[in-house]
């Protein structure tokens, strides 16, 4: 290497980038001239733009484009008149709002008025009637109860009868939320089976090769199973979090995940407490999305393996391309905790 | 004349038209805001892409991209291009997007761990086609740092000058040419058996 090879190596880049002003440019060049190792290594540069620029993502077609846009468009209009709706109430006069806020005032002190003089009516009555019925403005519904199932007039008597109707009361909301729940669980579809719908033939999808109707791979036994020992997302909360309970087609699993996306991890705490590296395979489909994800190596905290399951399956990742087409493709990845750069590699 | 510092998008002849449109825009007519999407959601797309390397992310960026425009649009100051503008937006979107990425590393399959049946991928570099040098392309740019990766990018796919890109990144040109440099010998290195013997 020559002495000045080292400066010149330097201004290679912005020399091919056209970026370097005249009298360097000209140094660079004379250089060249002499130095067959500057000027493979200008070469080098050269062969990389080529392969960037070969590799450069296809064209999106208009259609594609005039989708994208009519979406902005229907979310913006749709922001627009919220908008025009709330000038709207800005801009009431002051007058009018004075006048429309005395007039409520007037109204809530008229109902206050009446109410106050029908309950010294029915004071004055109850005074009248003693221990009628209809005494208490402030009777509960247990009270009420009581009152009508066990006529006891004596003190210690009615507050036992209103402690008893209380715990009925108690008792028949419960039983009426659990059979809410017991309906709930019946409404609610069985599961569907994910490891047997799933479980086919892996080559089955790409013999359709339509990037459509692709079940997630699974293995038969354990959609989830790994190395003994590690623990995945094979228990029930997990497996909600990891958007697969239930899921019987990529589409389901999918729309799942984006429930998830709008649910806060639960147990954040314990996540950021844990690091380690998880190691997944992910299931890339053609369109990108994740459909499937299984944890190859547990970092040996569930928590971030739950939570590595949960981040996987809300990413995307670019699926391999087959005669052009993308197919769907596995994908080793490695989820690390805390968060490392990239370039540290 | 309203003259951008970074004006070099060749797109000066539709100008005074933008003009209007950011104009009416700014009023709150989506129409005009639409047109102005018709007209460069191609560009913003591409830059999206080129630097995700990932269709629905670059789709959800572009979609953003406008929608944070047209809310900021008060703001936009008119002496600049529009277009150089909304390609910051998306610049920083892309950003955004890329550190949330990067809690994933790619690592390669095994050769056989029991599931290799299951395992369905062909070699790239057994076809030398397009795809297999855009999968090894795409590995390479996701081992990059995301500023090095995003200057690469808008320098090679984009075109875009030096100025250009700090511009865009809101850097200097210096630090604009030294993630240049780093991105450049880092790709060479993991894109060794591509280069010339």
């Amino acid at each position: 290497m020559k002495p000045d090879c080292e400066s010149v190596r330097d201004l290679l880049g912005p020399y091919l980038d056209a970026e370097l002003a005249e009298p360097k440019r000209r140094q660079v060049e004379l250089h060249l001239k002499t130095c067959p190792e500057c000027r493979r290594e200008l070469t080098e540069l050269e062969t990389l733009y080529v392969l960037a620029r070969r590799a450069a993502r296809p064209g999106v077609p208009d259609e594609h484009l005039d989708h994208l846009r009519m979406t902005v468009t229907r979310k913006l209009r749709r922001e627009a008149k919220i908008e025009t709706a709330r000038p709207r109430l800005q801009s009431m006069s002051l007058f009018r709002l004075a006048t429309v806020g005395g007039a409520l005032v007037v109204m809530i002190v008229v109902v206050i008025a009446g109410y106050r003089l029908l309950g010294d009516r029915s004071m004055r009555l109850g005074t009248l009637s003693e221990t009628g019925p209809g005494v208490s403005k402030t009777r509960s519904a247990a009270e009420a109860v009581a009152e009508t199932t066990f006529t006891t007039p004596t003190g210690s008597g009615r507050a036992e009868a209103i402690a008893e109707a209380g715990r009925r009361e108690t008792r028949g909301k419960t039983a009426g939320a659990g059979s809410h729940a017991m309906r709930a669980m019946e409404d609610t579809p069985e599961p569907a089976e994910f490891e047997t719908k799933t479980d086919k033939d892996p080559g089955r999808a790409d013999a359709d090769n339509t990037g459509e109707n692709i079940r997630p791979p699974a293995p038969a036994s354990k959609p989830f199973a790994v190395t003994p020992g590690i623990r995945t997302a094979q228990s029930e909360p997990e497996a909600k979090l990891a958007g697969v309970e239930g899921s019987s087609t990529p589409d389901e699993a999918r729309s799942h995940s984006i429930e998830l996306d709008d649910m806060s991890w639960p147990d954040q705490k314990v996540f950021q407490r844990d690091t380690g590296t998880v190691e997944l395979l992910l299931w890339v489909e053609p369109d990108s999305s994740i459909s499937s994800v299984r944890v190859l190596r547990s970092s040996g905290s569930p928590a971030l393996d739950s939570f590595a399951l949960f981040q996987a399956l809300r990413a995307k990742a670019v699926p391999e391309f087959k005669d052009g087409r993308p197919v769907r493709t596995a994908r080793r990845v490695e989820f690390r905790q805390p968060a490392a750069q990239s370039d540290d590699q | 004349m309203l003259v951008s510092p970074v004006d070099t998008t060749g797109e000066n002849e539709a100008r005074p038209a933008d003009l209007d449109l950011i104009r009416q825009a700014k009023a709150g007519d989506t129409m005009a805001f639409d047109e102005l999407m018709r007209r460069y959601i191609g560009s913003i797309r591409r830059v999206a892409g080129s630097m995700l390397r990932n269709d629905p992310d670059a789709d959800d960026v572009t979609q953003e991209t406008f929608i944070r425009a047209f809310r900021s649009l008060r703001g936009f100051d008119e002496r600049f291009q529009f277009y150089t503008w909304l390609r910051r937006i998306a610049v920083n979107l892309c950003f955004t997007c890329l550190k949330k990425r990067s809690r994933f590393r790619l690592v390669p399959l095994p050769v056989s761990d029991g599931e290799s049946e299951a395992v369905d991928i062909e070699d790239p570099k057994s076809d030398a086609d397009t795809s297999g040098l855009r999968h090894d392309i795409d590995t390479a740019l996701g081992r990059l740092p995301a500023d090095q990766r995003a200057v690469f990018v808008l320098r090679v796919d984009e075109e875009m000058s030096y100025n250009e890109i700090g511009e865009a990144l809101g850097i200097p040109v210096g630090t604009v040419m030294s993630r240049l440099n780093r991105a450049r010998a880092r790709l060479r290195e993991l894109l060794k058996e591509y280069m010339p013997r």
